[in-house]
């Protein structure tokens, strides 16, 4: 019997899963248990399209979940944008998210949007995700050539390049991370442990042996319930995570939280050298940010309408977000001009918090 | 239940850039579009036009039923009715004038259907008279690339921007037009922001400050590039060769030539070095209002701090001296070495999303397919290749066929996809000569302003709704797969054609698209190495040329040799010309452009409720000096007068254009700025001059 909060190492019993899986399966089986007894109708999921960038998906067929299993998507594609865009109200849904778009999720119900026992959240452990575009130059300056690299692993902290050739070369993921790409909203990343899913997942604190399972935390009584049946049934096999690997995993979490913060301060340091009023001249208005936001309001039209001039406007973006962002850098993504939104909304609380509020 | 939702690669039907995203579907229907975050040219950026394309399928004003023009409107008729009128009226003129017949192919449609029309046109009507739109945004390109170079396409990936260190933007504002390419040049800018390191320019008095990323925009207008560049050249409209063969004379003075590519790679240096002897820089200065001494900062920066590449658009090409003009930015590359490598190159910024392929197709009425310029030598070639005879003239360019069509020589327009009425210059003869054809085909997807003059209205589906290829700006040829069905009878512009080839008892029959390609890789010696195989395989496309099945695509051109006969590239000197004044009747210069929310004639998007919001209406752009003068403020509407026209306009005052300039974008029908534009050409490529009409107000 699994419990409320309490830390395990399970893996798929599911061959064909576990063929193909990072670590242990269990997301993937957790999403084919889910639509195999129809406790959802959809699973939104991305599927792996190249070793740089990932597929959206919707699936509805549980047998589809078999070519999921195993995507390690890097790229920045936001599912809570998906469902926010793509998904009716009443849609009974299973994602996996990522922490920030865990928040974003909450923040969809909070307006009314979704109803939150129609979802079944996993979220994932992160440590970022990676702009695919950023990646390639970055390893064009190492001098390698992108398009002979066949594959990439992703590891506990290294990034893995298998080159065409067959040899193998391995970045440290974390310090290296700067140096292959890692996009700038997750470097100065506070927030890489989901919080309020129904059930949590990741390999940070496998110990060696353990690299084939998943580290699980069940973390609502939906979750509970749902992984001592699959239990029951024989889907999965369960190991109470010992201590060390517990340790192994807070020592995780703790040295990213510090890079990040470092990196963090870093970039505060930058956006306030080069100036708030040089960056916000740049904007265009094409409005991509706003189309790539989670979180936006569907009001953009009154801002055309009233044809404001480009600054207004992101000072418009900035307050309407800046009790609402969740730091998820997707405006960044695709802003042509390269605004760092997100970072000019941390920048602003953070002196917000030092003003004392 | 849950629905069924899929996503489905497509390209985005604007602009050539080609950005790539996926239709999401739903049930049938598409629901929104989504970004490619590895897409090698989108990168998960869209610009607000493709993010909104998708609310042109299945929109209310779409075509549904063939319609032809009776006495009281136009009247639906069967699609077996049409192609028949149709047919007819080919098998009747192709026996007594054949060359009276004109087939305007488009660059919105997919490579297919614009071989197939320059097929018809060649072997079924027997005529070369065909065309698209390529003539009026980079016919000179065409022509100058082709001769110079060898190759009529942009040198470089545009992602390759990001390894320039000098980017030279000239008559192009891509912040605004092409938002995916410059987010290479946010890259760029990023990657180069490494802090003071001396350049070997400091001899030139030239310390560069922080970065070594420059840009050089030169540009009569504040743009949105303008404003994020290191230095700005806001010459006067019309000057642009005083500007380059500037340049080019500081760079043979500061002996900053690359003359070992010089000599191994090209021809003809030695006439540009004689023909700028005379030429005086101070004069220059005066003419293009542009400093002397920031022309010499710019031609410096460009020669000495490679890799840097030239990009392009309309502001080059829209003059009548437009072919001259893009030889000088050849000569500018040539002589400094600059192409061929990583980050050097020299890229047109073309128009239309397949404005490149269907040059390729060779939808041109003086080029065969695969820019076999058109004698009789390759009339014999392409009589080899398809077996049928094809007329060894060179037809009409679509700028001079007006005027033939103004004293009734032309009997018969069919016109694919494009809407000349509105993008062709001087609005009021276009409407003269299509009330004097005979019988006008439209194909299209709305009723746009030029199909509201045709005498047979045929619906055609649109990009999502067709399966193809399309070719963008970099030679990147992607196939598009039909994602849904068209609205009621419309149907693809292949589908159509092939239908006229069953009633017109062609000798070639085609079942569908993929058998037009195979017979494209046949006759098109770039295309020979790339199959519907290997494209679905490789979604994001493969670069021609691409010469055999097991060959990558090649991302950059030259790199070794070029392909003209001789292996070298040849410098050819260009004459300086202003191309227009200010004078005391006109003491204006009026040009046009593009906005970031519209498309050109934007039959298309001013059909999209959001775009439509920022901006619905043709305005007249001022510059606050002017306006203070002439006593004008804000949206006042004024007469504005050329030699060509005279229509009432409201105004905008902005510090975006600069004194004695008038800015109005191309997109709108009240009135279009074509109502202004007059009918003069380059005599080399028949691009009209857009760019640089005089004009004056009128309050």
């Amino acid at each position: 019997m699994l419990r409320l909060n309490h830390h395990y190492y399970i893996r798929s019993t599911d061959k064909n899963i576990l063929v193909k899986a990072c670590c242990g399966g269990v997301v993937s089986s957790i999403l084919k248990y889910l639509l195999d007894e129809e406790i959802v109708d959809l699973v939104i999921a991305i599927k792996q399209s190249s070793i740089y960038s990932g597929k959206p998906v919707f699936i509805t067929d549980s047998k589809e979940i078999y070519n999921i299993a195993g995507s390690f998507t890097v790229s920045p594609i936001n599912i809570a944008k998906l469902l926010r865009d793509y998904v009716k109200p009443n849609e009974r849904v299973a994602l996996t998210l990522k922490p920030c778009e865990v928040k974003a999720v909450e923040y969809l119900v909070s307006k009314d949007m979704f109803k939150r026992e129609n979802m079944f959240l996993i979220g994932l452990n992160c440590g970022g995700l990676i702009d695919p575009f950023a990646f390639q130059s970055r390893l064009m300056e190492m001098g390698f050539d992108p398009s002979k690299i066949k594959d990439i692993k992703y590891t506990e902290d290294r990034v893995e390049l298998i080159l065409t050739n067959e040899n193998m070369i391995s970045v440290n993921y974390v310090e290296g991370a700067k140096g292959l790409g890692l996009r700038e909203a997750c470097r100065r990343c506070l927030n890489h442990v989901p919080s309020n899913v129904d059930v949590a997942c990741g390999y940070w604190g496998l110990l060696p042996g353990y690299e084939k399972y998943t580290y699980t935390i069940p973390m609502s009584e939906k979750g509970v319930e749902i992984l001592n049946n699959m239990e029951k049934e024989g889907l999965i096999e369960v190991v109470e995570a010992p201590q060390e690997g517990r340790d192994l995993r807070s020592k995780m979490i703790t040295l990213i939280d510090k890079l990040s913060s470092i990196y963090r301060s870093k970039s505060f340091e930058e956006l306030d050298r080069i100036g708030l009023e040089k960056i916000l001249s740049r904007c265009i208005m094409c409005l991509e940010c706003w189309h790539a936001c989670p979180i936006r309001s569907e009001k953009e039209i009154i801002i055309w309408e009233k044809k404001i001039s480009p600054i207004l406007w992101q000072v418009s973006v900035i307050s309407y977000m800046y009790d609402k962002c969740v730091e998820c850098g997707s405006c960044e993504d695709v802003c042509p001009m390269k605004i760092p939104f997100s970072l000019i909304i941390s920048r602003i609380r953070s002196l917000r918090k030092e003003l004392g509020v | 239940m849950s629905s069924n939702i899929r996503l489905i690669y497509s390209i985005c039907p604007f602009c050539g850039a080609g950005c790539g995203f996926y239709l999401v579907v739903r049930d049938g229907v598409v629901i929104g579009v989504e970004r490619i975050f590895d897409h090698p040219v989108s990168v998960g950026v869209l610009c607000p036009k493709g993010a909104y394309a998708w609310k042109l399928i299945r929109h209310p004003d779409r075509l549904t039923t063939p319609l032809k023009r009776t006495e009281r409107g136009f009247k639906p008729i069967s699609w077996r009715e049409a192609i028949r009128l149709i047919a007819d009226r080919i098998k009747e003129l192709r026996r007594d004038d054949p060359d009276s017949m004109y087939f305007l192919a488009s660059a919105k449609c997919t490579n297919e259907e614009n071989y197939l029309v320059q097929k018809i046109a060649r072997t079924i009507a027997g005529t070369n008279n065909v065309d698209h739109c390529a003539r009026l945004c980079h016919a000179p390109t065409v022509a100058a690339l082709a001769r110079s170079l060898g190759s009529a396409a942009m040198t470089n990936p545009m992602n390759d921007v990001a390894n320039a260190k000098t980017l030279f933007i000239i008559g192009y504002n891509p912040a605004e037009t092409h938002p995916a390419i410059f987010r290479f040049v946010s890259e760029a800018k990023k990657k180069y922001a490494v802090p003071i390191r001396r350049l070997l320019l400091s001899r030139y008095a030239y310390t560069p400050s922080e970065t070594e990323f420059r840009m050089i925009v030169a540009d009569p207008r504040k743009t949105m590039t303008a404003l994020q560049s290191d230095i700005h050249l806001q010459h006067k409209p019309g000057t642009d060769s005083y500007l380059l063969n500037a340049m080019i004379k500081i760079i043979i003075d500061h002996d900053l030539v690359d003359k070992k590519f010089v000599e191994e790679r090209t021809e003809g240096y030695e006439l540009l070095v004689k023909s700028l002897r005379r030429f005086d820089l101070e004069y220059a200065s005066r003419i293009t209002g542009v400093p002397l001494k920031l022309i010499e900062e710019a031609a410096i920066i460009y020669a000495s701090n490679k890799p840097s590449t030239i990009y392009y658009g309309m502001g080059i090409t829209q003059h009548r001296n437009g072919t001259s003009l893009v030889q000088a930015l050849v000569n500018l590359a040539l002589i400094t070495g600059n192409i061929g490598r990583p980050g050097a190159g020299i890229c047109p910024a073309r128009g239309q999303n397949n404005v490149q392929g269907a040059c390729d197709m060779a939808a041109l009425p003086d080029f065969f397919p695969g820019y076999r310029k058109i004698n009789p030598d390759t009339a014999k070639t392409m009589k080899e290749l398809w077996g049928l005879e094809v007329p060894d003239k060179r037809g009409l360019f679509s700028t001079e066929m007006w005027n033939e069509a103004l004293v009734g020589k032309i009997k018969f327009l069919y016109i694919m996809g494009e809407n000349p009425l509105i993008s062709e210059p001087g609005y009021y003869r276009i409407v003269r000569a299509l009330k004097r054809i005979d019988f006008v085909v439209v194909q299209d997807i709305f009723l746009t302003e030029n199909a509201k003059y045709a005498d047979l209205i045929l619906p055609a589906a649109l990009w999502a709704e067709k399966t193809g290829t399309m070719t963008n700006t970099e030679r990147r040829v992607q196939l598009i797969e039909k994602a849904v069905d068209p609205p009621g009878e419309a149907k693809s512009d292949l589908e159509i054609l092939l239908m006229l080839l069953k009633e017109l008892e062609a000798p070639f029959q085609y079942s569908g698209p993929s058998e037009v390609f195979e017979e494209i890789r046949r006759v098109i010696p770039t295309y020979k190495g790339i199959t519907y195989e290997r494209l679905k395989k490789n979604r994001y496309g493969i670069q021609w040329p691409c010469p055999s099945e097991d060959h990558p695509g090649t991302p950059i051109l030259h790199t070794e040799k070029f392909p003209t006969p001789n292996g070298k590239a040849k410098i050819i000197p260009v004459r300086p010309e202003a191309t227009v004044a200010q004078t005391g009747d006109y003491p204006f210069i009026l040009i046009s452009g593009r906005r970031i929310t519209h498309y050109n004639t934007g039959t298309m998007t001013r059909r999209i409720l959001e775009l439509l919001l920022t901006e619905g209406s043709s305005y007249l752009y001022i510059s606050p000096e002017d306006a203070t003068q002439l006593g004008l403020s804000d949206e006042d509407i004024v007469e504005l007068e050329t030699p060509y026209g005279r229509e009432k306009i409201p105004i905008r005052i902005t510090p975006e254009v600069p004194k004695g300039v008038l800015f109005v974008p191309n997109h709108f029908i009240d009135p279009p700025v074509n109502a202004f534009t007059g009918d003069i050409i380059d005599y080399e490529s028949g691009i009209p001059e857009y760019k640089g009409v005089p004009a004056r107000i009128i309050k």
